[in-house]
């Protein structure tokens, strides 16, 4: 299917799309979305991240992949400014982040969690034009916009007036997925956005995503637990445990070459 | 603190009460059917003379109503001797008439001359029982020791009831303990002969009882009297002085009972007293308008509720928040809010006299006081209760501290907070019923009138209303929540 399509800006060439005043920010070509420079960070005492030092290719798929409780999550939140790190930098779209200014950081990078990331007291329409209405998008933008990436997502137009409680479990990530690209972010942080719907439905929302990941290329840090999702949506893997990063790189290089038996034996029991 | 009754006042659109012009007096009473009777009485008396009268009657006790004085609220009440030296000056013993005007002068309040008759316990037989056996005083209950005596439980255990009594008069006998609202009705059917009374109650003619003289004169004197302000002016003085000796203890006893037993308005039975007595042309007594009343009592009922209810919301709803943010606030704050909501209604009311006086601040400060609570809890829980992940989502997502409040906060806690409000709203109105005690109208007046007279009918005049009102407030708020709440919350 061929879809009408709305020619993609990013932001961070043409200069914020929103927001009084703020110079544009220039990125030099060829840079890393996002860099992590010897980054600790603690809560209440206890390491949750150990010198993480990472660099997010731009326009790949970034997997980060560990159990639960290894830091994975907190890893992603870094990049959007939701934790400062103890020691240590992040960089996003080649400059340091400024906690002083994290909105106009975050409008630039979309994010969305599980499914209850929608806000349950607004429409499912509502809550994808949330944002660009209060960045000063006019509506024809907004709605243009939206279509396009309904479309893409397989979303019925008709389901843009329901609540969220009143979607299916795909239909609820998929709007997640349609806010989260609302303001054609550079970056797009995902934390275990397709958990939590059975396999069926997580199959097609794979497609639609790969999809839109097609349509329009952006720099996307993926959490998971599923090594199998992971593998396929995944250009890149970061393997993390207990704060520490046990392996990064190219996914088939680190299928091909695990660093150490843990990640062996990952390998082995999720994905044979 | 100092301008929270200002801002009050301000909200409420008038300023504490004090009767400024020569010829605006303020008449007040104790809530029972004698004191209203009394009060109506002076202030007729008054208005003969050309004064307006503001009747503030019903005040919920002495201290209430001696507290209204002394702040002004009311320039003079009816009074009895013996409640001034023991319960108002404290004074042990009888103290001597100087000594308790004395006193009296030092607070800027005088007593004008007893108004004739003498309230106090006085000791009742059937009149039947009186002829056949030649009762005329206590001592002559000595001959007749098969007379079953039965008093009530305050009256057998107080040292100026019947054991003091007993001891002055060497009646040396058992006797059986009875509530006071059956006593008469015992003696009706001749379950027992004796019992005791108040001398001036209006029940005792309907009874067809009769008083024992108290020949020894063991009991105190509760002499009735104008208590008032020194300021009260002198044609008001002169007025009042009429009444001296008008009225004795037979002569009260018929006044009460025309109002108890037959039901008759206490208007009439003041003006037709005054007209009798020779002190006034009997003007017609101006009737209160029974639907005007009722929306007075309304606008002040909610006058009360919706000024508490706003501070409360003022108060309670960022006190909620930062309770929400700090957990040492949150353990103070709480507490004392909760703290707050243990004390008595009617206990709370009394407190807040000799803070702000009576009227209608101390009883929007107390109802205040109510409504934080759950105002309060409601805003802690709204708060806590909101799923973490959507803070972090509108946070992440690029929303400004006042966008995450507008559009993700307040929304999802609406629901929590409206219902608090809703709960405070209702308290406040049923709370406020009890605000009559302390002089601030609304409508607990009529039901406080009606407890005192023992008129259903008045009573209901207050608790219908009342109980349409609270009904009317879950309806609004009903309405408030349809607009305000998105279904899927509800």
């Amino acid at each position: 299917m061929r879809l009408p399509r709305i020619r993609k800006q990013h932001a961070i060439l043409n200069g914020p799309t929103v927001d009084r005043g703020v110079a544009p920010v220039r990125m030099p070509e060829q840079t890393a979305a996002a860099v992590f420079d010897s980054v600790s960070k603690s809560f209440d005492g206890r390491p949750v991240l150990s010198r993480i030092s990472l660099e997010f290719p731009v326009n790949a798929v970034i997997a980060i992949v560990g159990e639960s409780g290894s830091g994975k999550s907190t890893l992603l939140e870094h990049i959007n400014g939701l934790h400062r790190p103890d020691s240590g930098t992040v960089s996003v779209l080649g400059q340091p982040i400024d906690y002083s200014n994290l909105v106009r950081l975050r409008r630039q990078i979309g994010y969305a969690v599980q499914s209850v990331g929608l806000f349950p007291h607004l429409s499912a329409g509502t809550n994808t034009e949330l944002l660009p209405r209060l960045a000063g998008w006019d509506a024809q933008r907004i709605a243009d916009r939206r279509q396009w990436l309904m479309q893409l997502l397989e979303l019925d137009a008709e389901l843009a007036a329901r609540f969220p409680q009143q979607l299916s479990g795909g239909q609820q990530q998929r709007f997640g997925l349609c806010r989260a690209m609302m303001l054609e972010p550079a970056l797009l942080l995902l934390d275990e956005p397709f958990s939590g719907v059975d396999p069926i439905t997580r199959q097609g929302i794979h497609q639609r995503f790969l999809r839109l990941q097609n349509e329009e290329p952006t720099t996307v840090v993926l959490v998971t637990h599923d090594l199998r999702e992971a593998r396929k949506l995944a250009q890149y893997l970061v393997i993390i445990r207990g704060g520490y990063i046990v392996q990064w790189g190219p996914t088939q290089e680190l299928i091909a070459n695990p660093a150490d038996d843990y990640v062996s034996t990952l390998f082995r029991e999720h994905l044979q | 603190m100092k301008f929270f009754p200002a801002m009050v006042a301000m909200m409420i659109g008038v300023l504490p009460v004090t009767p400024q012009a020569q010829e605006r007096l303020a008449v007040g009473s104790k809530s029972f059917t004698e004191s209203y009777i009394l009060a109506e009485i002076m202030s007729q008396l008054l208005e003969a003379a050309g004064f307006e009268v503001d009747r503030k009657f019903g005040f919920g006790g002495t201290l209430v109503c001696y507290q209204a004085l002394v702040n002004g609220e009311i320039d003079v009440y009816p009074e009895y001797t013996g409640t001034i030296s023991e319960t108002i000056l404290n004074l042990n013993g009888s103290p001597g008439a100087a000594e308790v005007d004395a006193r009296l002068a030092a607070l800027g309040l005088q007593t004008l001359s007893p108004i004739g008759f003498n309230n106090t316990y006085a000791i009742a037989t059937s009149a039947a029982t009186a002829a056949r056996l030649q009762l005329k005083t206590i001592s002559d209950l000595r001959a007749h020791p098969g007379l079953v005596f039965g008093f009530s439980h305050e009256f057998r255990d107080r040292t100026d009831g019947w054991p003091g009594l007993a001891d002055a008069y060497g009646l040396d006998r058992a006797t059986r303990g009875i509530e006071h609202g059956l006593a008469y009705r015992a003696i009706a059917d001749g379950s027992i002969d004796v019992t005791d009374a108040y001398s001036t109650d209006g029940d005792i003619q309907r009874h067809k009882l009769v008083i024992l003289g108290d020949n020894l004169q063991f009991f105190p004197r509760y002499d009735a009297l104008p208590l008032a302000m020194r300021s009260l002016p002198q044609a008001a003085v002169a007025q009042l002085e009429q009444l001296a000796d008008r009225i004795d203890d037979a002569r009260m006893r018929e006044l009460n009972s025309q109002v108890v037993v037959g039901k008759q308005d206490i208007a009439w039975v003041a003006s037709a007293f005054l007209v009798e007595a020779g002190l006034s042309a009997g003007t017609e007594p101006i009737a209160d308008n029974a639907w005007r009343r009722l929306t007075r009592n309304i606008v002040r009922h909610l006058q009360l509720t919706v000024v508490a209810v706003l501070l409360a919301c003022l108060l309670g709803l960022p006190a909620g928040v930062l309770v929400h943010r700090s957990a040492v606030a949150s353990g103070g704050v709480l507490y004392v809010a909760g703290l707050l909501q243990t004390i008595p209604s009617i206990a709370l009311l009394a407190l807040m006299i000799p803070l702000f006086g009576v009227g209608v601040l101390p009883a929007i400060v107390a109802l205040f006081l109510y409504s934080l609570l759950p105002i309060l809890r409601s805003t802690t829980t709204a708060l806590n209760s909101i799923d973490p992940v959507l803070r972090r989502v509108a946070a992440g997502m690029g929303l400004t501290s006042t966008q995450q409040v507008r559009h993700v906060i307040l929304p999802l806690a609406m629901p929590n907070v409206l219902a608090g409000i809703r709960t405070a709203a209702i308290i406040s109105i049923g709370t406020a019923t009890l605000a009559a005690f302390i002089g601030a109208g609304g409508l607990g007046e009529p039901i406080v009138t009606g407890l005192a007279l023992n008129d259903t009918n008045l009573i209901l005049q207050g608790a219908v209303p009342a109980a349409l009102l609270a009904l009317a407030t879950e309806l609004v708020f009903e309405l408030i929540e349809r607009r305000l709440v998105p279904v899927h919350l509800r």
